[in-house]
């Protein structure tokens, strides 16, 4: 906004004073028709004593400034103790400090009281030391006073010659004795420069002339000798030299001129602008031209300064804008600055690790909460205290030195190098911290920012996790058989020194090896495993377990051992397959004992078969055996038979006695036959019996009626009791018989005196064989009151050829399997034969039969 | 008059033991060595009973039986089986083969004939349906 404002503002009061200017300049052309003369030389005095003024004005200003400059050093301690020293080398660095202070200033100098100078800046004319300048006009003004004496002009020393002006001031001791003149030279190039910009009309001169009249330097066309005191030439200097303002007439060499002479009063000086006369004398309309054309070049000059006014102002107003923003801008950073601080505070206020700040000399400027949680401190305790007070009393000494340390080559890490640290609590508990430091330059000097961390919990959680770890190792280490731990790309993660020891390798030159290329790359009979194949890798892509009973490993050595192995997968937190864990175990020696048994097995199996073989050659051998024994005996007994009937003729007593005794040992022979068929047969399981209904009652009968006739031979009494309880059922009829025919045939062979008798009884509940059903059946029971069976004979009286070893046998005729065949005939028909016995009072045999016949 | 008997039996003694009880008897014997010359003299002679060994060299009696069964002309002669298997089934097997009697060996003299005789038609009759 001040930037669009400014150029029209600035424009606006140039063409006000423009405007306000035009007005007395019309009046003036008016007015110079009248009184061409007096009016052109009224303007142009009076714009030549403008000039002048501003021009003594600038003087005055300049020379006040280099008096004061001047006195200001005069009054310097360390100069004048310097100077009071005469240390010339550092009383030319201050001279070299004064010359460098103002442009004009081309020489400065120290001379002593007396004159002589002593040192000088710049050196560059060694000539000048030791020589005495007493006769100088500044040397002369300066010891008549106590303030900055400024001479007139003069020609230097040093070449090339040139007028320059000085300014000299006596020095003092601190008891007010002079020491000496601070001295400088002026060439005055700057107030030159200044003046030049003054401006002067067409033809007009400007000169400055010191107070011997003499001129100091000139501006314009015209020139003044040089160094000619210009007193003689006009009176109006010497009046401006004493301080009046003077307009004057005078003839130069050059023709007339009009001089205005101004004083410079603070130098003593003048200023003197000059104008040729022949500039005046031309014709009035001419003057009249000359005096609107000076007047307009007034005008534009007025323009010019007022623009230029203008602009300052302007300007002005622009730097106070710039101030105003500036001031803004700094309140408004420094509003920044606290809410950063603020912000900064906040922050560290919430972060959740403790945060203390030190200042370079250790002591706490700043604490979070989280601190004061940690330590148990306020934290009005803790600031401005050391933060040793933190640390526990054995790291206490070595704290400090540390803490340099780490402030001489400040970087952001963590405390301790792989130290355990300790923080020590306001309780006097000291529990494990990580630190980390980072140093932070602040206006204030640079202070450490330490972020501490309280890992108890985390230290607690390491150990547990090493104990943990430990604890597997030795788990996995005391079990019987091989682990290890495939991960996602079949690759050993771990391996169990029951495994190392099974593959004759290293554990830990396992870690990382693929499993498969490593110790399955080959099946049991040498061809190839190829891993799509390996059912450990199917667990790792499926996540189903398996179990492999018969497998083989392969040692370091390229040997190979059975095994029998599991692969459990696992499963991460997301429930992917991670990995598999595979057990396993050398199966050497049950592949040995299993190898064994089957050779075992089959040797059984061969010795069956030929057990088998054996036995149908001997059931053959028997089958033929008994006929081909039967067939003669056929005829032995038929013929025996036919000849006792008498049926070939009649027999002596003796004849038939003998031939009945023949046929009594065929008949024997014959039950021998049988008896051996019939047990044979039932030891090879081939005698199978009859399952018919039949009529128990006519069995006893026929047996009985057989036996009967032998009871009354030997004496005897054949009871039959409760034959009225005997009735139909189902079975071998003829086994029947058989069995009783036996138990009956036995009781007479083996009674000699008393009875035999055969009770017939139901039994309600009858249990046959293992696993039958209960049901009703029947018993026969032979008694006799023979003599009887001893204990120890009971037991084996049911096997076979028992007879024939226990010496009975040669005494009662028999072949010693009936009992055997009896027993093994009920058997089969569901029932049973039992025995029992007092030696020397007689037997009883019980036949139990049940009604229903043998289960099917 | 007696009944014609033909008795098939390998072994010379049974042969002649048998012959001698039933001509004893009063009844004509017609000896045959083997089964096929049984079948060759039944055919010859028509007996009127037919006893026949189970156990014989080549054609064995179930094939004899089955043989004179199957024979139409033959099949109404009755066949008595004399033979030593005595095992179970042994007599089911022989009345499979179609005998209508079972004597077991060795034969007892005394009762053998009466035995016979069971199976013998009164003389004039005929054969049962």
């Amino acid at each position: 906004m001040n930037d669009d404002a400014r150029p029209m503002y600035r424009k606006r009061i140039v063409a006000l004073i423009l405007v306000a200017a035009l007005l007395p300049l019309a009046a003036m052309v008016v007015f110079a028709t009248v009184s061409a003369r007096q009016a052109l030389e009224q303007e142009i005095l009076q714009t030549a004593a403008a000039t002048a003024r501003g021009g003594a004005l600038i003087v005055d200003e300049d020379i006040a400034g280099k008096r004061e400059l001047l006195t200001l050093f005069a009054r310097r301690r360390l100069l004048n103790e310097a100077v009071a020293r005469r240390d010339r080398p550092g009383t030319e660095g201050h001279l070299t400090g004064l010359a460098a202070s103002v442009l004009d200033f081309e020489r400065a100098f120290v001379t002593d009281a007396a004159g002589t100078l002593w040192a000088h800046h710049p050196a560059t004319d060694p000539a000048v030391l030791g020589r005495s300048f007493a006769a100088r006009e500044w040397f002369q003004g300066a010891s008549k006073g106590r303030v900055t004496y400024l001479s007139g002009t003069y020609e230097r020393a040093a070449k090339p010659v040139r007028l320059v002006y000085a300014f000299a001031i006596p020095l003092f001791d601190p008891e007010r004795r002079r020491t000496g003149y601070l001295v400088v030279q002026d060439s005055g190039v700057r107030l030159r420069q200044s003046l030049e910009n003054l401006a002067l009309p067409p033809g007009g001169n400007a000169a400055l002339i010191d107070h011997n009249g003499r001129v100091v330097f000139e501006i314009g066309p015209a020139r003044f000798p040089r160094a000619e005191d210009l007193r003689t030439r006009s009176p109006c200097i010497d009046a401006a030299l004493r301080g009046q303002e003077k307009t004057d007439t005078a003839k130069f060499t050059a023709g007339n001129y009009i001089v205005v002479c101004t004083p410079a009063r603070q130098a003593g000086w003048a200023v003197v602008t000059y104008f040729p006369t022949s500039q005046l004398l031309a014709p009035v309309r001419a003057i009249a031209w000359q005096i609107s054309i000076v007047g307009l070049l007034l005008l534009i000059l007025t323009g010019v300064l007022a623009a230029r006014w203008a602009a300052t102002y302007a300007r002005n107003r622009q730097l106070l804008a710039e101030g105003e923003r500036l001031t803004r801008e700094l309140n408004a950073q420094l509003d920044e600055r606290q809410r950063e601080e603020e912000r900064f505070r906040t922050v560290v206020e919430a972060a959740p690790n403790g945060i203390v700040m030190v200042n370079e000399a250790g002591i706490i400027t700043l604490v979070n909460a989280q601190m004061e949680k940690l330590f148990g401190y306020g934290r009005e305790e803790l600031i401005g205290r050391p933060v040793e007070v933190l640390v526990p009393e054995r790291f206490r000494a070595s704290h400090p030195e540390q803490r340099a340390g780490f402030v001489s080559a400040p970087h952001a890490r963590a405390m301790g190098a792989g130290r355990d640290l300790f923080g020590l609590r306001k309780d006097g508990r000291e529990f494990p911290v990580e630190i980390g430091l980072n140093p932070i330059a602040t206006r204030e000097g640079p202070v450490v920012l330490a972020s501490v961390i309280d890992i108890t919990e985390r230290k607690s959680a390491e150990e547990q996790l090493v104990r943990l770890q430990r604890e597997r190792e030795r788990i996995l280490n005391s079990v019987d058989f091989g682990i290890h731990g495939l991960d996602r790309d079949g690759k050993i993660v771990f391996e169990n020194l029951r495994a190392a020891k099974m593959f004759d390798r290293d554990a830990q030159e396992m870690i990382g090896q693929p499993a498969h290329a490593l110790m399955h790359h080959t099946r049991a009979g040498g061809s190839p495993y190829p891993q799509s194949e390996c059912p450990i890798y199917a667990t790792l892509h499926d996540g189903v377990s398996r179990r492999v009973e018969d497998d083989v490993f392969w040692r370091k050595d390229g040997g190979s051992f059975p095994v029998a192995y599991t692969a459990t997968p696992s499963f991460n937190e997301a429930g992917d397959i991670d990995g598999v864990l595979v057990s396993f175990r050398d199966i050497s020696v049950r592949k040995r004992a299993e190898e064994a048994l089957r050779k075992l097995n089959e040797e059984l199996r061969i010795a069956t078969e030929q057990a088998q073989a054996a036995d149908r050659v001997k059931s053959a051998f028997l089958a033929t055996m008994s006929h081909e024994l039967r067939t003669p005996l056929n005829s032995i007994i038929g013929f025996t038979g036919i000849i006792l009937q008498e049926l070939a003729g009649p027999l002596n007593p003796e004849q038939q006695k003998q031939l009945e005794m023949v046929r009594g040992s065929a008949r024997h022979l014959l039950a021998l036959i049988n008896d051996v068929l019939d047990i044979s047969k039932i030891e090879a399981g081939q005698l199978e019996v009859a399952h018919e209904p039949f009529d128990l009652r006519a069995s006893i009968s026929k047996v009985v009626g057989i036996v009967k006739p032998l009871a009354e031979q030997k004496g005897l009494a054949l009871r039959v009791e409760g034959v009225e309880g005997a009735g139909d059922m189902v079975g071998d009829a003829r086994r029947v018989e058989q069995i009783l025919l036996n138990l009956l045939s036995n009781a007479v062979k083996f009674t000699e005196a008393g009875t035999v008798a055969l009770t017939i009884e139901p039994v309600m509940e009858y249990v046959g064989g293992a696993g039958a059903a209960p049901g009703p059946a029947v018993r026969l029971r032979v008694t006799d009151t023979g003599m009887g069976i001893k204990p120890e004979d009971l037991t084996t009286l049911f096997q076979p050829f028992r007879q024939l070893d226990s010496g009975l046998a040669r005494n009662h005729e028999g072949t010693g399997l009936g009992l055997a065949i009896c027993r093994r005939l009920a058997d089969l028909m569901g029932g049973d034969v039992r025995a029992e016995s007092r030696w020397g009072q007689g037997s009883s045999f019980s036949f139990t039969l049940p009604l229903g016949g043998a289960p099917t | 008059m007696k009944a014609k008997i033909l008795l098939i039996e390998d072994n010379e003694q049974n042969r002649y033991l048998a012959t001698f009880l039933l001509e004893q008897r009063g009844y004509e014997v017609v000896p045959a060595e083997s089964g096929p010359l049984g079948i060759e003299l039944a055919a010859k002679v028509r007996p009127d009973l037919i006893l026949l060994d189970i156990q014989l060299p080549g054609m064995d009696g179930h094939a004899v039986a089955r043989a004179l069964k199957s024979d139409p002309e033959l099949q109404s002669i009755p066949i008595v089986a004399v033979t030593s298997y005595a095992m179970v089934g042994d007599r089911e097997k022989v009345f499979a083969a179609g005998a209508q009697g079972y004597i077991e060996k060795p034969i007892n003299p005394e009762t053998f004939v009466s035995e016979i005789e069971t199976f013998l038609r009164p003389p004039g009759t005929e054969p049962a349906p």
